[in-house]
């Protein structure tokens, strides 16, 4: 292997690039380069246009729409970079950016509602009803969770809550984190409490202490966990739901 | 002339300020193409439903980031489909022990992958444009875009130079555009 067959940013790697056949690191640099060199940026979305027209249409199934399309109002959008503020950024998120080599920025990446979250609690500075005690330990959970996404084979599933809201899990390493976001007002003096089932029998996995957006983030040992569920009970927990659970899933092996 | 029918860009552009039914119409226009994609490369109905659910929803989230002066809202979200696939079959690889990971690896007859995307690819045009390929790029292609394979994977599976791999993927492309025509517009 020559030094040429080793340049990330060679030029060549257009064709690699459109088809999504280089790693993060490759990647990263390849499009640093199209940053800076307008005539091949062109060539290189031609490319990319092209590849994508190598899809086989397929229809997929109708109650896809419904879900997706039910989601977009509780889905908080970007704004136009126009009237974006800078960035808020995680400093230990961009670092563990920077730092590579890793899988790092393509796991967030496919996790984007979770690094949304991520951006909305840590950066913004969510009202929240119990204190500042419970932000910095969701700000903790939600580093953790970051770092669970990092785990080679975390699996990442979002979830629209019955009442609204959404509750996004992240499962890696026999353990789960969930984040929620546009969770309703669970009513004075009651809190979300989150489930852990195991076939029949559900335990409590505590409180999610939700933001005044609806927001938490907490991670909990997955145990031998197939599903987990979330209601709305006293603040103070309950030993077994009282309440039509808002979230019942099933957790993908 | 259609001057009266809003072109699927549009749509994505009006989404990006909070328009829930032009996504509507985002949404039907490239469905179809997102989920094709995510299927190829996963081959697995159900996981392949949960990426598409969630790329919509990145979608919406970043439509804000589609410029059409660089490509058609199509390829935009197409390619994040296949970014998506791409990720769960990379890192479903790297989870598998050391072992393991040598069948997976190993590549199938190369013909067999394109010729079961013939069968459902809509366009002719698409498949006259593969026939432009020599057998060699059209491996290189066929393991890059539907196997999930990076250039440096795919140097090490057919035992190439990394060099060569990155011309076929290059030029095969480069022939592809030329005979479907991306870019004359």
């Amino acid at each position: 292997m020559n030094a040429r067959d080793e340049r990330r940013d060679d030029p060549l790697l257009a064709g690699a690039w459109a088809l999504d056949a280089l790693d993060d690191d490759e990647r990263a640099a390849f499009e640093d380069r199209l940053a800076t060199h307008p005539d091949e940026r062109a060539d290189a979305d031609a490319l990319r246009e092209t590849a994508s027209r190598l899809a086989a249409g397929t229809p997929p199934p109708p109650r896809l729409r419904s879900a997706v399309l039910a989601a977009l109002a509780t889905t908080p959008q970007e704004r136009p970079a126009a009237d974006r503020p800078a960035p808020v950024v995680d400093l230990r998120t961009e670092r563990a950016r920077r730092r590579g080599p890793s899988r790092w920025s393509a796991l967030v990446a496919a996790a984007g509602i979770v690094v949304g979250a991520v951006g909305v609690g840590v950066g913004v500075g969510v009202a929240n009803r119990s204190g500042d005690t419970v932000v910095s330990a969701q700000q903790v959970a939600r580093q953790r969770i970051t770092d669970l996404l990092a785990t080679p084979g975390a699996r990442v599933s979002t979830v629209a809550a019955t009442d609204g809201g959404t509750a996004t899990l992240v499962q890696a390493d026999g353990r789960i984190g969930v984040v929620t976001s546009g969770l309703p007002e669970p009513g004075s003096g009651r809190d979300y409490q989150l489930w852990l089932a195991d076939g029949d029998a559900l335990t409590s996995a505590g409180m999610l202490h939700v933001t005044s957006a609806g927001g938490s983030a907490v991670v909990v040992p997955a145990g031998a966990a197939t599903g987990v569920g979330i209601s709305v009970e006293p603040a103070r927990g309950s030993k077994q739901p009282t309440t039509t659970p808002v979230v019942f899933t099933p957790l993908t092996v | 002339m259609t001057t009266m029918t809003t072109t699927t860009e549009d749509a994505l552009v009006a989404a990006a300020r909070g328009d829930q039914h032009a996504f509507a119409s985002f949404y039907d226009a490239t469905a179809g193409a997102v989920h094709g994609t995510v299927l190829r490369v996963l081959r697995d109905p159900a996981q392949s439903e949960e990426v598409v659910q969630e790329v919509f929803l990145e979608a919406w989230r970043t439509a804000a980031r589609f410029d059409p002066a660089r490509g058609t809202a199509r390829a935009w979200v197409v390619t994040m489909a296949h970014r998506r696939a791409v990720d769960r079959v990379r890192s479903a690889q790297a989870s598998t022990l050391r072992d393991e990971k040598a069948a997976l690896r190993e590549v199938p007859p190369y013909d067999s992958v394109s010729e079961e995307v013939e069968d459902v690819l809509e366009a002719d045009e698409v498949r006259r444009a593969l026939t432009s390929l020599t057998p060699v790029q059209r491996q290189a292609i066929d393991l890059a875009y539907y196997g999930g394979r990076t250039h440096r994977e795919i140097a090490e599976d057919l035992q190439l130079p990394l060099g060569t791999v990155k011309t076929r993927l290059r030029d095969g492309l480069i022939r592809l555009r030329d005979a479907l025509g991306v870019g004359d517009r």
